[in-house]
Formats: C-alpha cells, structure tokens, sequence
C-alpha cells in the first residue's frame, strides 16, 4: 500500500490534506483564544457539571431544571443583590455524560476556560468524586443540589458542599418510620442495586431495620440491569412483611414490574431513590399507588423560610408552570444549592467577577451560612462522617396515594395522612 | 413456600429469561450469523421497538400487544432502507469490509441511542398492558408470569417460523445461497440487493418486536439497548455460528444460569458468573455449545 | 506554509508519507511541538491534549492485535482497567508510588494477558472477540464484588506532593500528565512502527494476518508471535490505565471498566484507519476531540450524539479506508459520485 501511496499523492490530494490539516489547526488555535477569553463583570457566572446523558442522565435532568428555575426566578428579580447593585445569574453547561473523566474535563473547563464564579454540581457520586479534587486544587466553591452518596462527604472536600442530606440519614429515618407504621412488621425483605449510591441506601435501610429490632430476612444486592424475578422469588419464598429496595428509579420499576408478574404481595414496598417523579410514574403506568418512598421536601411542605420564593407551594407552582410537572425534593435542593449562593454572595459583598481571595471567602462564609428557604433550613456540617453536608433538612416517609400519584406524608410527623397500610390494591 | 417450589420455581424463571433472549437472538442469528453483518445495533432495534410499544399503546386503547405487528412490519421497512447502506460499507474495494459494517452500526446505534434521548427525554416509559398481567400460580410448581410466557412461546414460534423460511421456501434458499457464496449465488440470477434487503428486515422486524415485548416485561428507556447487544453477541456465539436451532439452547443455558445464580450464589455474582461461564464456554467449545457452528 | 512553492511542499509531503527517514523527521518534528504545546495552552486544553495523547496510545495498542494481528480485540478495555486498578492496589493498600504502581500494574497485566492469550488466541474471528468481549465483562464484574478493589463504592487515589515517586515533581498537576501521556504514547507510536512496520517480527505479524495457515507453513510460528503482540498491546492499555486512574484520582469499574473504552479504541483504530501507523493517531485524535469537546460546550443538550453517529456513518460511506484516506485525498468529489451511484445500485430491490 505504501507503494502505491508514493506515486499517487498529487497537487489535488495535497491540498485537501492540507486544507484537513489546517482545519484541524485552526480549532486548536481556536481552543487556544477560547481559553484565553475574558468575560463580562455584570453578572455572576456559575458553571454546572451535570449528566445529561449516560446511565444517570435521568436525575442530570432534574437537577438542571432546578437550577435554570433559579437562574430564571432570580434574575426576574432583578439578580443577585451586592452593595445596592443588582448582577444577573448566569449558567453555562456541560454534560459530564455520568463519566468521571468527562466530569473532570468539564470542572477545569468551568475554572479555566469560563472563570466562573462558582460551580453548580453534577449528578451522580462517581462524577462527584472525580470533580471534587480540581474543585480542591483550584480552591472553587462548589454545591451540589443533588449528592446524597456518603463517599463524598468522607473524602472531607473543604470546597464542595451539598443540599441534600445523605441517603444513609434519609433512607434510615424514613425506614424507621415506615417499620413503626401499625401493624408493626415483624420481618423485612432488603434488596438494593450493587452500586455506590444505591448500596449505601439499602444498607441504610438494614440499619434501620436492625435498630428497630426487625428481622432482615435477606441483604441482596443485584447488578442494576438483573432480572429482578430471581430476587422477588427468592424474597417470595421468605415471606416478609415489608420489602426494602434501594436503587434508582428503572431498578424500582424492574423490581414492581417482577413483584406484579410473580404475584408477589407483601405489606408494602419502600424504595428510594424517586417514587416521587414523573418517571417512577411513568415507568409504572398506573400501578405506582401505594409505594412507600423517602424525601426532605414536598410542595406541601410548611417550611420556615421565604428567600427568593415564599413557600414550598410557591416553589412548586412556580416550577409547573415552567415546565408542566410537579418537582421532587431533588430539584428542590438544586434551586436551593442556588439560594444558597445568593445568600453567601449578598454576605460577600463583592461584584462579579470573583477574585481567587473572594472565592476563598466565599468558602468559608459557605462553612458558616444558615437559610431559610422554600426546602428548609439550610446549613453544612463543619467536621465528622457528613462534612459539608447539609444535614438540618428533615427526611420524611412519603407515600404515593390516590389516581394521580401525589406523594403525602406518613408516620408519625404532626402534618402526616393516614397511610394505605397494609397496601391494598 | 418450601424450599424445591423456591428451586422449580427459579428453574421457571430462567427458562422464561431464556426466551427473551431468544427472541433477541432469532434475527441476529440471521444478520450475524448467516449474512455475517457485524450489527452493533441489534439493542438499539430492541430499544426502539419497547419505545414504539410505549408511545402507540396509549392510542391504541392502552393494549401494548396490539403494537407487534405495526412494530413488526415498521422495523422490516426501516430494516429494508438501511440493509443497502450497510451492503455498500462492506462491499467494494474497502481493505476491511466486515470491519467498516461495525463502525457504520456503530454508529447507526450511537444515533438511534442519541435521537431517542433527545426527542423523549430520559424517563422510563411503561408500556401497557391489560390482556397481561399478573401470573398463573400452579400448584406445586411455581408462578408463570403471562407476559413472559406468551414472549418466550412468542420467541419460539418466530424461530420456527424463520427456520421455515429458510429451508423451504426459495426466498430462504436465496439468503442461504447468498450466505454461502454471494458471486455463485449472483450467477444463479439471485436478485441479491432483494434478498439481503429481505433478511436484514425480517431481522430489523423480529428485534424490534422482542423489544415491544421486552417493554412490556421491563420499561422502555433510551439506554437499555446496550445491555441487549451484548446478550445477543454471546447468544449467537454460544449457539454456534450458523446454526440456528442453537439459539434454544444457548437460551436456556444464558436464563438459567442467571436465575440459579441468583438465587443460590448471590445476585452480586450474576453477571460475573454468566460472563466467565460464557468465556470459558467459548474456549472448550469454540464452536457454539453443540458443537454445530461453522468454524469462523 | 502558503508562502512556500507548491513543488517542494508538494515533493516534502511525498518525502514525508513514503521515506522511512523522514518518518523519523515527522516524528521528530511532531515530538519537539507535543513538548513546547503545553506552554501555549491553558490548564483546560492542556488536559484536553493529554486526553487526546492517551487515546491516540490506547487506539494504537489496539491497532497491535487487532489492525496488524487481525485479531479483533472486543476485550482490550479490560487491561485499561486492571492497569488502574492494580496501580491503585499497589498505590493504596502498599502505601507505595506510582511509578511503582505502573511498573507492578504493567508487570501484572503482561503475566495475564500471557496467562489468557494461551488458550484464547486459539481462537479466532468472531470466536475469538466475543470470547475477550466475555472476559472484559466478567473482569468488570468481578471488580465490582471484590473488598481489595473497593467494590462499587470505588477507589481513590492518594495525591499530593511525594506521591508520583519521580524525583523533581512536587504536586502532581495537569503538565505532570501532558507529559507522563506523551512519553507513553510516542513511546508506543515508536514502538508500533519498529515493531510493525520496520522489522522482521512485522512480516510474520501481516502474513499471520494475511494466511495464517500459509505462514505457518513457512515454519513461523504463529502462536508465539500472536501471543507477544496480544502481551504488548495489552501491557500498553494497563500502562495507560494506571497513568488516566492516578490523573482522574477516582476510578471505578463502572467508568474504567465499560465496554465503551473498548469500543472507542476499535472505532478511533477503524475510522482513522487500521492496520497503520498513522490511522489510529488520526482516528484518536478527531474522536476524542469530537467526543469531549461537544459534550463539553454542546453540553446543555444532547443533540450532538446523534450527530456524532451521523458523522461516523457518513464518513464510513465515503472514505473506505478512514480518515487516513481522505488525508491521502482518496475521497475526491468523483469518488463520492462514483460511492454514490454504487450505494444507488443497492437499492435496486424489487
């Protein structure tokens, strides 16, 4: 081939290479000006790593609509108040793909490419854990609206905060209130998807369990995309009073799906994460009512604060009419992760753009900030297992209820309904 | 439930997986096997067919059965349009034919996958059934969900239906010629542009409407087609290349391997044991489980 | 260039694609502006260049077994992994550098892929992919279950000051990498072109490819030569792998392990142009940008995924023998008529 290579190059093909060539060059020097680019200082630039494609690009979804609900209630406000002048928000975005190495790329390119202010986080804990270090390295605020892996919060990141308080404590508070729900159950089926997240959930859930004197009949993680019959036959022959399952929402759908098909009928199914979202719902047609889930925050929540919207009803009418569905309490802690920038900001006091000392500042006003917002409470916890983490929001057990799915609280909280208990179809 | 129900039972389960494997692996063992086309996309077709299943059951009073034959004869006209493409890329004067057909359904897979999440977003999608549902408990024995039941009978029956076309019809004895020599076959007057054309659209058919199917097992998603390209590679390989009535039995060895693994080993241990036991499969018996493949 | 006359460019060009020391040039040449790159870049595109490096490397070391070995590797990503994974084991658990994590994770990965290339290469075709398809599956698997590789929860990789193990480097940073990839990967752009395209070892690695039954009846013998190319090339991707773990600091089976690392190598490696040494490099180079970059600044939607797959059909149909070929200006606008009315014929199916 290489024969026939040498006599046949002539001017044409030349200059085609070449021009493939030049392309080629010119896109690097492109890069090059892009990353040298300076950017305007009237308003706050935030970047956000999400995934909006990938395994996890369901909740890359949620959390961006969170935000951009931010973006836009806020600078109909007229932006984000320092010193008697007013900066708008803006949001530039990358899909991190739900891959770390992606994610990575995404962060620097936030810091060095945008210079953003600060970073709005990505879904999923993998993506979080590789966006964290450069987040370290480059001393960048960073909140996530959406991480509720406890690995992140281990790691100890003086840079990276998160609104929503981590699964082992939302998944072991609502699991303890569901297994007081009378009659008491006597015994639990636990069954989780082998996955970061979704283990530290189901294992949440056992905690619960054996806090609460249960019997854990099985621990018994899967990989995500299993048949679940195996697992709902297996849990069949124990005969539990309750099944817990720890995942994200196509494991709960699989898992349902299996349960209907198999005939199988415990008391009640608790899954976490998202039995109250529009694609658990989806998923499950008209079959969703009666599972049990867990969330920090519910459109008919009563919550103390008022910052940028009055109430969590506000919230969630503010959200239908944006984008034609009710929101979750993941995208509730997106647009609050928002709030609380805009609160530390204000307490900042310096315009956009943000030096390296002011984001330093930024930080540790971060460590010491308390909100009143729509969600909650909002503060981070300053050492031990959750550090960082927003832990003051209170978890609840929810259940889906009624033809149209609206999630209502359970237990024994003063505002909680009656649940379906034992479910009856 | 005593412990030999928890046993049948699981035995159950895995021959009903198995048969949605084969309904995964009956038209690739066509494309793959027969016509050798490299088809990254196979998942892709199953991915589309639960997706049609989720968008017309509603218009059509909710009934995802009803989806089959549209899904059916939808995906055989999209087989037909495509199979040219895919003809011309491994053809020709290219130094790696067989090669330039992975990277074309490649990345055909990469845009069916992408358009799909873009268009209908990332959600989960049920597909609905009201003819099927729940499961048929008989005594002793165990549950048979009817939606499984009726895929795997399904899956079977189209099996054998195929078979049927390929060895007694002239339309199948065409393919087989073309799969055997296509020059010899172009010489006996063998219109093969029609022929490939028909094959790779029964294919495109009968993948689509195992994924109409699957949908009502499972969901529809945008991403679970991978998952199915790669089950349709190891059900064709452990069949053995070639030899259609393989994709029975390496069915049934894939679904019950799952369901007894799960059960009795660990479901962490599911797919680890499935893949190593498919590795090791492969290397004592390179040509297919009965020995019936052709030698690649 | 524009200012120079046409003839020498031209005759340069020529000298440049067919003389083997002015391979030697070009690789000089390109080694020289790879090492002045990173004065010009910023962080960002430093890191993009560097990613850009290692698939280049990662699609060559596929091109080993599967372009000039004819072997089609669908299990290659796996030693990407097991390179990172053993890197991190050593790093983590032994408290040790990383250079002596890469050395272990290199010397590791030869021994296995000695150990599995033995009764896999027996194998071929379709056989032989799908059976390292199932291996690279199994190992991903077996990555998520076991304790020492931190199961689904992952690991991370210590980092700071002191723990590369090379003299002279303080904190690992992004020109740290740029320059760790380039050295692996001219290392093994090299090391392709002596081995394949310069040697005897190359001849009996194409006839192997070519006839294998012919070549062994010229006395080579096959099975060896098979097997030291599946060892290089699979030591090349863990190499790789642990340099990509100890920059990204977080691995996990699920992102080092997919079978998507796999597939990218065999597209960049086909689509650039296989069995070359300038394919996989051309390959490498316009995937990965195309990949990253769009999912970067196309990133607040995701309609450059199907455009991505449009693209790669479209160039399969036009340039039979990859993007080396339009370099080599065999896609002219005659060839595309002449494609085009050929692709027509194939619709003739009534």
């Amino acid at each position: 081939m290489r024969d026939n290579l040498k006599n046949t190059v002539n001017r044409r093909q030349f200059t085609k290479a070449a021009g493939l060539t030049g392309a080629l060059g010119v896109t690097g020097v492109a890069g090059c000006l892009g990353g040298g680019s300076d950017r305007g200082g009237d308003k706050f630039k935030f970047g956000v790593v999400t995934s909006l494609s990938g395994d996890l690009r369901f909740g890359g979804e949620v959390t961006r609509r969170g935000y951009d609900l931010w973006k836009k209630t806020i600078n109909e406000n007229g932006g984000i108040e320092v010193d008697g002048s007013s900066y708008e928000v803006e949001l530039t975005y990358a899909d991190a793909k739900s891959d770390p190495s992606t994610g990575a790329d995404a962060a620097s390119q936030m810091i060095t490419s945008e210079k953003v202010d600060a970073v709005l986080g990505p879904y999923s804990s993998n993506v979080t854990l590789a966006v964290a270090p450069i987040m370290e390295k480059n001393q960048t605020p960073h909140i996530s609206g959406s991480a509720e892996s406890p690995r992140i919060w281990e790691e100890q990141y003086k840079h990276t905060f998160g609104t929503v308080p981590t699964v082992t404590l939302i998944a072991r508070q609502a699991a303890e209130e569901i297994l007081s729900l009378d009659p008491t159950a006597e015994s639990v089926y636990v069954s989780g998807v082998n996955g970061p997240f979704s283990k530290a959930t189901a294992s949440a859930m056992r905690d619960a369990a054996e806090n609460k004197g249960v019997e854990v009949l099985a621990y018994d993680l899967n990989p995500s995309d299993t048949d679940w019959t195996s697992v709902v036959s297996s849990a069949k022959s124990e005969d539990p009073d309750l099944h817990f399952h720890g995942g994200h929402i196509g494991s709960h759908v699989s898992l349902l799906k299996a349960a209907d098909q198999l005939n199988y009928d415990p008391n009640g199914f608790f899954c976490h994460y998202g039995v109250n979202t529009s694609d658990f719902k989806d998923g499950l047609g008209g079959d969703a009512s009666g599972t049990f889930g867990a969330t920090v925050w519910l459109p008919s929540i009563e919550r103390t604060g008022g910052k940028l919207f009055g109430s969590a009803a506000d919230y969630a009418k503010a959200a239908r009419d944006e984008f034609d569905q009710s929101p979750d309490y993941t995208q509730a802690a997106s647009s609050a992760a928002g709030i609380v920038y805009q609160q530390a900001l204000e307490e900042l006091g310096a315009a956009p753009p943000l030096s390296d000392t002011e984001q330093s500042k930024l930080v540790s006003i971060l460590e010491d900030i308390e909100v009143q917002t729509f969600y909650g409470d909002v503060t981070f916890d300053k050492e031990g297992d959750f550090y960082h983490n927003n832990t003051t929001t209170s978890p609840l057990p929810v259940q889906l209820q009624g033809d149209d799915d609206e999630a209502v609280v359970v237990g024994s909280s003063a505002s909680a309904s009656e649940a379906n208990y034992p479910v009856s179809e | 439930m005593v412990s030999t129900e928890l046993l049948s039972q699981s035995i159950i389960n895995g021959l009903l997986l198995g048969g949605i494997y084969v309904t995964v692996g009956v038209g690739f063992a066509l494309v793959f096997g027969v016509l050798e086309i490299i088809d990254f996309a196979v998942g892709e077709y199953v991915m589309l067919g639960a997706f049609t299943g989720a968008i017309v059951a509603p218009m059509v009073g909710g009934e995802g059965l009803l989806v089959v034959p549209l899904a059916f004869v939808a995906f055989f006209l999209v087989g037909v349009v495509i199979q040219p493409f895919i003809h011309h890329v491994t053809t020709g004067d290219r130094p790696m034919p067989l090669l330039m057909g992975l990277v074309f359904t490649f990345g055909l897979a990469t845009f069916m996958r992408g358009s799909i999440l873009t268009i209908f977003g990332p959600n989960t999608r049920n597909v609905p059934t009201n003819a099927l549902s729940g499961g048929i408990e008989i005594g002793g024995l165990g549950t048979f969900p009817e939606v499984r039941v009726v895929t795997a009978v399904v899956g079977v029956l189209s099996l054998v239906a195929f078979m049927y076309y390929l060895y007694r019809t002239t339309g199948g004895t065409a393919i087989r010629a073309i799969a055997e020599d296509r020059d010899i076959a172009r010489l006996m007057g063998v219109n093969i542009n029609r022929y490939q054309s028909i094959a790779y659209g029964v294919y495109a058919g009968l993948t689509a409407t195992g994924g109409v199917f699957i949908g009502l097992i499972y969901s529809a998603g945008p991403g679970m087609g991978l998952q199915y390209t790669a089950f349709a590679f190891f059900m064709i390989v452990l069949a053995g290349l070639g030899y259609l009535p393989g994709i029975i039995i390496s069915g049934i060895v894939l679904g019950l391997a799952q369901s007894l693994t799960a059960v009795y080993l660990g479901g962490e241990l599911v797919f680890f044991v499935l893949f190593g036991m498919i590795y090791v499969l492969l290397l004592v018996r390179p040509e297919g489980l009965l020995g019936k493949g052709e030698v690649a | 260039m524009g200012t120079e006359n046409d003839l020498t460019v031209r005759d340069r060009f020529q000298a440049l694609l067919g003389r083997d020391d002015a391979h030697l040039w070009l690789f000089g040449i390109g080694a020289v502006v790879l090492a002045v790159l990173p004065f010009a870049l910023s962080t960002f595109w430093t890191r993009i260049a560097l990613g850009a490096l290692m698939w280049i490397g990662l699609a060559q070391s596929w091109n080993m077994i599967g372009g000039y070995a004819g072997y089609l590797d669908f299990g290659h990503g796996a030693y990407f992994g097991v390179g990172a994974f053993v890197t991190g084991i050593v790093m983590v658990e032994l408290e040790l550098p990383f250079v002596a994590g890469l050395l272990i994770a290199g010397v590791f990965c030869a021994v296995l892929a000695y150990v599995v290339g033995v009764p896999t290469l027996r194998l071929s075709g379709a056989y032989f992919a799908i059976a390292t398809w199932a291996f690279a599956e199994a190992i991903k698997e077996l990555a998520l279950i076991l304790e020492i590789t931190g199961g689904t929860y992952g690991m991370t990789f210590p980092t700071g000051p002191g723990t590369s193990g090379i003299p002279l480097v303080g904190w690992p940073d992004e020109m740290f990498f740029y320059y760790l990839m380039m050295v692996l990967t001219l290392g093994t752009i090299a090391l392709a072109y002596f081995l394949f395209e310069h040697s005897e070892f190359g001849f009996r690695v194409k006839a192997i490819r070519d006839h294998e039954d012919a070549a062994q009846s010229l006395g080579i013998d096959a099975t060896k030569i098979k097997r030291r190319v599946y060892v290089i090339s699979c030591v090349i991707a863990a190499l790789f792998g642990g340099a990509n773990a100890y920059y990204i600091t977080f691995i996990h089976p699920n992102d080092v392990l997919a079978p998507i690392i796999t597939d990218q190598m065999i597209i960049m490696a086909l689509l650039g142009g296989l069995g070359t040494i300038g394919g996989p490099i051309i390959g490498g180079v316009l995937i990965f940008l195309l990949n990253r970059l769009s999912s970067l600044f196309l990133g607040n939607t995701t309609i450059y995924l199907p455009l991505i797959g449009l693209l790669i059909m479209v160039t399969v149909l036009f340039a039979p023998s990859g993007v080396i070929g339009i370099l080599r200006g065999e896609v002219g606008r005659e060839d595309v008529k002449q494609n085009l009315r050929e692709l027509a014929e194939k619709f003739d199916i009534l």
